[in-house]
């Protein structure tokens, strides 16, 4: 080969050589270059704030920002880290690290805000600001970017029944989307409610209490006496609306919802506040409880095993809407709440009570299991001890007491020394002007003074008042009840004071000691009766005995301020009573 | 916050398919089975498709729940899974059969640990096979108000990953891990270039060594 040819060669080979590493450092990938999508809440819930922290709350639905990056260069991003703030309440975040984002790799960083514990008393709604601050190496500098978004950080009573924009808003539920957050209105945990139980069990259920495990006919006696204390008390149904906001790109529905603490002390309740009030009362006492809803209305119902018991909380009255129709017995407001319940599993429509159609519900919406809520993250805010609320309730049982316990006062100063002693003198000859009564089943015999009116089995829901006796001219009477199967007079006393109670009434008693009545010893008991919405009450003794399985009571009552005169007529009468065993 | 991949939880969560079905009463407990396979990328994106197969008043219910609104279906998952960018949504229901199936595609499913590690979050009480490193199965059942949902996953992660192992995470999660070298840039142009200009200079020398001819 000539000469000349391997300079050619070694000169074509050199500038093939030259063009590559020119080509390789020339067309260097893009460097690495974030995109960035940052999503921002429109608003949250100021009540809801312990759930907005929560990541595992609603499978981690709750955040309050949201940034997607993704390595739109060719390059890696190195050291990638996000960090947020919400300027005078969270600081920023500790930032999180990704040690390297690939080409064409997406992160997401959801920002879970940690509010103080202070917000739960901010009752007005304010705009607040989030900030996204997102740093990363690339090209050996270090580069950071920081976005700002506001939202609405509402009141600590307004609940936002949806998120979703405007235009996706389609179907009913599209309307509910974010009402699982309801749950955060039930407060078992106040120590305002707390308190309110603890006084419930104490002055109004004879320091029973209810629970996990409670049967039917307990929780039905705690429904009752909850309802009962309303009645008395005076919470009414009244309030407004909730009216359509519109939130950035979202209208949403915002409805003003008092939290059970102030519906309780200020006595008037929308029947979403009433729900979440007789359920938060429920959970606090150990009882676990479901509101139901529709389109517009909600009620709630406490759950015993399988079996959920309703009740339409707001048969209290409506005083306050204009529709002075006062408040519904307690069985009438369970009766109407198994109803709708009953409707709502039917998909809505009539409501029925037998035959008779009672109302149409709304769309059903949902019903939400507010213990299961709670346990998945759905929880109430941390509210501070009240001492004016304490104060406000122990005024209400104080004033729905006292109206029994003056009763109850005077009767004891006009018997003081009959109050514990053995009172033989209870049992003075049987009145000549009498009729004696055998009951057909042999438990028991008494006279009834000729002039009275008596009545047998009078009532039919209430199996065991056997015998009802009363001078139509006084006032002055006694009644008779047997509980057969039951021998404890702790139980039957507890029995009689909730079906009192699930009348709208109150019932206060104390114990006096024992006393016998034909030759047999019975517990003595004096008490009064009140039923506030009715303006009626009654002062009573009561002689009560369990034996065998049976337990017999003879309660001798007066209007109040007469059992003290009608005293020698009513003890002529125990003198007569015989009981079986 | 922990943005581990989601990919067992995108699957899980077609159990939300369902959910309007366990609302009601059933007579009988019904049995559902649920297909799923996601594939990962080597970016810890995934395309997932759940497929299941309904009895007659179960699909009834089923449709009646989504047939008039398939974008909740869309927006239950988006809410469900947050840490995960889903798009590119299908549902293709086959009435005659009474067989649906859903596909989307999830982004950030897997997250990249550096030095070549991935991770990927595993919902609680799957239980696994493990077919290769780049294949494994996954089965679950669970008691879903009166039904009873049995889901089979395939996972299939890209060709590449080795050392694949469950472990926990930092969090106390189960996580599916495994090694994947990410892409470096060819080294071979200036490979080729060294070697080109190496020739070069060899002719260049071969050429001064050889005598001119006379």
């Amino acid at each position: 080969m000539k000469r000349p040819v391997f300079f050619i060669l070694g000169g074509v080979l050199l500038l093939a050589s030259a063009a590559c590493f020119l080509v390789f450092f020339i067309a260097r990938p893009d460097p690495g270059r974030v995109g960035m999508q940052i999503e921002v809440k429109p608003a949250i819930m100021t009540a809801a704030y312990k759930v907005y922290a929560n990541r595992n709350a609603g499978d981690g639905r709750y955040w309050l920002a949201k940034a997607i990056l993704k390595n739109d260069g060719e390059r890696p991003l190195k050291n990638v880290s996000t960090s947020y703030q919400v300027p005078g309440l969270i600081g920023w975040t500790t930032p999180r690290s990704y040690p390297e984002v690939l080409p064409g790799q997406t992160i997401v960083s959801l920002f879970y805000p940690h509010f103080p514990d202070t917000v739960a008393s901010k009752t007005t709604n304010t705009t607040e600001q989030v900030e996204l601050r997102v740093e990363y190496d690339e090209v050996g500098r270090r580069h950071q970017e920081t976005r700002q978004v506001e939202f609405q950080m509402r009141g600590r009573n307004d609940m936002i029944y949806t998120t979703l924009p405007a235009e996706e808003l389609v179907f009913p539920h599209d309307y509910y989307e974010n009402t699982d957050l309801f749950a955060a209105f039930v407060t078992p945990d106040d120590p305002v409610i707390k308190y309110f139980v603890q006084q419930l069990e104490q002055r109004a259920m004879g320091g029973t209490t209810v629970g996990a495990g409670a049967d039917v006919d307990e929780v039905v006696r705690f429904m009752s006496t909850v309802y009962s204390y309303w009645v008395a008390s005076g919470i009414v149904y009244a309030g407004t609306e909730g009216l359509p906001e519109k939130l950035g790109t979202t209208t949403t529905t915002i409805q003003h919802v008092r939290l059970p603490r102030e519906v309780l002390t200020g006595k008037a309740g929308l029947c979403i506040e009433l729900a979440a009030l007789y359920a938060t009362i429920a959970e606090a006492a150990g009882l676990e409880a479901v509101i139901v809803t529709t389109s517009n209305h909600a009620w709630p119902a406490i759950k015993v095993g399988d079996n959920l018991i309703a009740i339409e909380a707001t048969a209290i009255g409506m005083p306050g809407m204009g529709e002075d129709s006062g408040p519904a017995p307690f069985q009438t407001a369970q009766r109407y709440g198994d109803a709708e319940l009953s409707a709502w599993m039917r998909g809505g429509g009539a409501i029925m009570i037998g035959d008779k159609k009672v109302g149409e519900l709304g769309t059903p919406i949902a019903a939400y299991d507010i213990s299961d809520l709670h346990r998945k993250g759905i929880v109430p805010p941390e509210l501070p001890d009240d001492p004016a609320l304490r104060q406000k309730i122990d005024d209400t049982f104080d004033a729905l007491l006292s109206r029994s316990g003056k009763r109850g006062a005077a009767a004891a100063e006009s018997t003081p020394q009959r109050a514990t002693r053995s009172t033989d003198d209870a049992t003075p000859a049987p009145n000549a002007n009498a009729n004696a009564y055998n009951d057909p089943g042999g438990r028991f015999s008494i006279a009834v003074p000729a002039s009275w009116r008596a009545a047998v089995a009078p009532n039919p829901n209430m199996p065991w008042v056997a015998l009802q006796a009363m001078d139509p001219n006084t006032g002055v009477g006694f009644e008779v009840y047997v509980f057969d199967g039951v021998a404890s007079v702790p139980a039957v006393m507890n029995h009689i004071q909730s079906n009192i109670a699930s009348l709208g009434g109150v019932m206060q008693y104390s114990a006096q000691g024992s006393a016998t009545l034909g030759g047999k010893q019975f517990q003595r008991f004096t008490g009064g009766t009140a039923y506030p919405a009715m303006g009626t009450g009654t002062e009573w003794d009561a002689y009560v005995r369990a034996a065998g399985d049976t337990t017999y009571v003879l309660t001798l009552g007066a209007a109040p301020g007469r059992l003290a005169g009608a005293r020698p007529v009513l003890r002529q009468v125990a003198g007569t009573f015989r009981v079986r065993s | 916050m922990k943005t581990t991949l989601r990919f067992t939880a995108l699957l899980t969560a077609a159990a939300a398919l369902f959910a309007p079905l366990f609302a009601l009463a059933q007579q009988e407990t019904p049995i559902i089975q649920q297909e799923i396979e996601i594939v990962v990328d080597t970016v810890g994106n995934a395309d997932v498709s759940a497929k299941f197969t309904l009895p007659a008043a179960q699909w009834q219910l089923w449709k009646q729940a989504y047939g008039q609104n398939e974008s909740l279906l869309k927006r239950d998952f988006q809410h469900q899974y947050s840490a995960v960018v889903l798009k590119d949504f299908k549902l293709e229901r086959d009435d005659m059969n009474r067989t649906a199936t859903l596909s989307m595609k999830g982004e950030a499913n897997a997250e990249y640990r550096g030095n070549g590690t991935w991770e990927v979050e595993l919902e609680k009480g799957l239980h696994s096979t493990k077919v290769s490193d780049t294949q494994w199965h996954f089965t679950k059942t669970s008691a879903e108000s009166g039904a009873v949902l049995q889901q089979n996953f395939v996972l299939k992660l890209p060709k590449g990953a080795r050392g694949t192992q469950e472990a926990v995470s930092e969090l106390g999660v189960p996580v599916l891990k495994y090694e994947l070298k990410a892409a470096h840039r060819s080294p071979l142009l200036p490979i080729v270039g060294a070697a080109l200009g190496l020739l070069g200079l060899v002719a260049i020398v071969l050429g001064i060594l050889r005598k001119p001819q006379a």
